[in-house]
């Protein structure tokens, strides 16, 4: 008899009895209950509360904890760069000063599609925990010294990154691939024109409850959840979006003595499965291409798209074979595709998805952001199902698509 | 029965195991679900199941009670390349993509830990007991293994932190103890050790009557229901733990190692007597830790790190901190009077919930990763032949407790590695 059929052959019981030790296949032995059918992805309950966020219940009945994720839809002005990333950590610290006496878990990021605060702890703790969330939504009313010192930090991480090789080709590539998208870190010039005003303005543009989701995972009664947010966010006039440009600024010479050397491309559906596949696919490829030189696939998520970039650096004796090498990391990756190869792609994402959201916070996660990307409650599930659909025929075909493309492409030189 | 593979065998120990659960997760405590000698004829010591059908993995746990102080005394490495041989071969044998297997191999303890998807979880139970106990060792693994331990040893050399963690270990012991050894050995032992060595080595150490196996995870009835309830008794006789009605030690002891190197290392051990409950030791262990990492940071420390761990004669809370050699005799003074004022600063009913609320919070977080739970119950069932109900017992803690227990502590035993800047730090 198989495992299978012996998990299949459930009998609960309500009563405790002894267990009685005996070959597998005995029919008589009480067995180990059958695995669930349903997904931990697929929600339990989709709510939308008039005025206020749509909330995506999975639900984990008896778990000690529960997890929530508010993600907000945030759009910047080009000269408004990094304001949504400094929203973001004032308002993850706010909450994170009032957890830690608590022990409550709170992380904030900037997301493509705007912030999202992940909040983590006992069910016992939930009222407090919405109150957290509510306070790491709500307006910054940090003194101005408080403002500058986040400012003043993302805008030293932003010289930095100007600082390396790396960071410019990437910036260049970004630029290239998405003109009117300044990137969400901010830049130099764009972080010295932010005030908190300015940011204050972004909040009550974007932090609108109407707009909101709110994944969680627990043990919540709805009536609960219905009530614990209802106030949430800015309700007043929402300013307009600045249309100044992008500032502009002169970055100085890179100091470098290697080669470094980008390509990137974009493919246009942020639900598909095939780029997060081809990255593992090409990666593998160019671990065994040249000795002499290195490169590193990326896959950026964008609004409305995926970016897949492969920058590498050399130094001058090889610096010819690495930009070769890159140029042809597509073809090769198409011409060396097997089932196999393919299989234990899909595989590795499908695994290492799943291990990201073993937790509940890892759970709330990767819903949330996949609600954020997609729009769709159960983009989560959805996503792991089109991942079954990725075939070796439909990798060659993908790949064939952005051999295709004429890539933006960027360099920097010793 | 003996030709029988170990996992199938345990399959079906673990079925008869599934005696009874109630519908609602807040289980009744059942009784003890079988004759505990069927389970020494069968194969393992306990087994622990715990479901959360809302996971999206399993963890699969084998924790085997014996480790790097069983190595051999020419020999040390032996279990830690025993336990990477395991591991491979485990992992291996299964699909990509199906499981990831780790392993840690302590003084005391091997690990090995398998995170599985829910439909992959049984092959992956299989494949961790059979690497374990069946099948031949992995040549291919223990030379790549050896080939990276060589590798960290040659980047490692003359690196003080270790030479200061195998003089700590060697305080708690007999000197020359191998509870004092580095559990990965040295160049010169882990050069020797051959393929004859290690499964003359599993031989001796892996044995599945003294083994634990936990599931923790994706398993179970849309119900979430507890198979194996918190609280139950598994049968069997703890194999870790308090051997003793006394801590292991009642003297204070101090050594100062005088290196010159750049910053300083204070160990402080305390053996911790018998009768003083986990959930308690964790908390106490959770608040020194606390209180030694101050906020706002002290400039002068680059941190503290509080362990329990369990010896052949007892258990013990290890303190290790790392300071600018200046600042070595303020946090060793530091450290004593922290210990000493943990249970005044308890006193207050008040302080201690807010203390309590906040390693729940904490503690229960940590245990929401299926294998941290699979580990936890592992450990609970090797020490006490129980699974803790966590949350329950956290609630259960009194502040006049931690006071006891505190005051209980034997010790410390304290190793400085430093420089000897006399009184005044210069």
């Amino acid at each position: 008899m198989t495992k299978a059929a012996l998990l299949l052959a459930l009998v609960p019981q309500l009563a405790p009895q002894p267990a009685r030790v005996g070959g597998a296949g005995d029919p008589a032995l009480p067995l180990l209950p059958q695995v669930s059918a349903g997904h931990p992805f697929v929600p339990d309950t989709v709510l939308s509360v008039p005025g206020g966020p749509r909330i995506v219940r999975l639900d984990m009945p008896g778990s000690p904890l529960i997890a929530m994720r508010l993600s907000i839809p945030l759009e910047e002005g080009a000269s408004e760069a990094g304001a949504g990333y400094l929203l973001q950590i004032m308002g993850a610290d706010r909450a994170r000063a009032l957890a830690g006496p608590v022990g409550v878990q709170v992380e904030g990021t900037r997301t493509p599609w705007g912030v999202a605060y992940t909040i983590v702890g006992t069910r016992p703790d939930f009222d407090f925990l919405a109150y957290l969330l509510s306070e790491a939504a709500a307006e910054p009313g940090a003194p101005e010294v408080e403002f500058e010192r986040a400012r003043l930090a993302q805008r030293a991480q932003a010289l930095r990154s100007q600082e390396t090789a790396a960071g410019r080709v990437v910036a260049a590539l970004r630029a290239g691939v998405a003109p009117s998208m300044p990137p969400l870190e901010g830049t130099v010039e764009s972080l010295d024109g932010l005030t908190l005003s300015a940011v204050r303005g972004v909040w009550r543009r974007s932090h609108r409850a109407g707009g909101m989701t709110l994944v969680i995972a627990g043990d919540v009664p709805e009536e609960l959840l219905l009530s614990a947010f209802q106030r949430l966010g800015s309700s007043g006039e929402a300013p307009g979006r600045p249309t100044a440009p992008a500032p502009r600024g002169q970055a100085g010479r890179a100091q470098v003595i290697r080669h470094w050397y980008g390509e990137a491309r974009a493919v246009g559906d942020p639900r598909d499965p095939h780029p997060t596949v081809a990255v593992l696919l090409i990666s593998d490829r160019l671990r065994g291409a040249g000795s002499d030189w290195e490169a590193q696939v990326q896959l950026w998520e964008m609004e409305g798209r995926q970016v897949i970039a492969i920058v590498g650096a050399a130094y001058p004796g090889a610096a010819v074979r690495m930009r070769g090498g890159i140029r042809a990391a597509l073809g090769e990756t198409s011409r060396g595709v097997t089932a196999e190869r393919v299989r234990s792609a899909v595989a590795t994402v499908r695994h290492e998805l799943l291990r990201e959201a073993r937790t509940p916070g890892g759970l709330v996660t990767v819903v949330g952001r996949l609600v954020e990307a997609t729009t769709a409650p159960d983009g989560a599930r959805r996503f792991l199902d089109s991942l079954e659909r990725v075939t070796p025929e439909s990798m060659v075909a993908f790949l064939g698509s952005l051999e295709r493309q004429t890539p933006q492409r960027a360099e920097v030189r010793p | 029965m003996a030709a029988a593979r170990p996992g199938r065998l345990l399959h079906g120990l673990a079925l008869g195991l599934a005696c009874a659960w109630s519908a609602p997760a807040t289980a009744q405590i059942v009784s003890p679900p079988g004759d505990s000698a069927a389970f020494r004829d069968h194969g393992f010591l306990s087994l622990a199941v715990s479901s959360h059908p809302w996971s999206t993995l399993v963890a699969v746990t084998l924790v085997i009670p014996r480790g790097s102080a069983e190595d051999p005394d020419e020999l040390s490495g032996a279990a830690w390349l025993l336990g990477e041989a395991v591991r491979s071969r485990a992992e291996r044998s299964l699909d990509v993509g199906e499981a990831t297997v780790t392993v840690e191999v302590g003084r005391a303890q091997t690990v090995l830990q398998a995170l599985a998807l829910p439909s992959a979880w049984e092959d992956a139970y299989d494949a961790l007991l059979d690497a374990a106990f069946r099948d031949p060792i992995d040549g291919n693994a223990v030379e790549r293994e050896r080939a990276s331990l060589l590798a960290v040893f040659r980047f490692e050399s003359g690196a003080p932190v270790r030479e200061f963690e195998v003089e700590f270990y060697g305080t708690l012991s007999r000197r020359g103890d191998r509870w004092g050894r580095d559990p990965r050995g040295t160049p010169e032992s882990v050069g020797r050790i051959t393929r004859g060595d290690l499964e003359d080595l599993r031989i001796r150490v892996y044995r599945p009557r003294e083994a634990v196996v936990t599931v923790a995870g994706a398993v179970g009835s849309e119900a979430g229901v507890r198979v194996f309830p918190a609280g139950s008794e598994a049968g069997g006789t703890p194999r870790l733990g308090p051997r003793g009605r006394a801590p292991m030690w009642d003297d204070d002891d101090r050594r100062h190692l005088v290196r010159e190197v750049t910053n300083s290392w204070i160990g402080v051990a305390f053996a911790v007597p018998p009768d003083v409950p986990r959930t308690l030791l964790e908390f106490i262990r959770h608040r020194l830790e606390e209180e030694l990492n101050p906020e706002p940071a002290d400039p002068d420390l680059f941190g503290s790190q509080v362990r329990i761990e369990e010896l052949p004669g007892g258990t013990v809370l290890l303190i290790e901190t790392a300071v600018l050699p200046e600042a070595q005799r303020r946090w060793e003074q530091r450290i004593a009077g922290t210990i000493e004022r943990l249970g005044e600063r308890h006193r207050d009913p008040g302080s201690f919930r807010w203390h309590r609320r906040r390693f729940r919070s904490v503690r229960l977080t940590s245990d929401g990763a299926p294998e941290a739970e699979g580990l936890r119950m592992a450990l609970d069932l090797l020490r006490e032949g129980r699974v803790r109900d966590l949350a329950t017992e956290v609630w259960a803690m009194q502040p006049e407790q931690v006071e006891q227990a505190v005051d209980a502590f034997g010790g410390p035993r304290v190793l400085v590695f430093g420089p000897d800047l006399g009184q005044d730090g210069r």
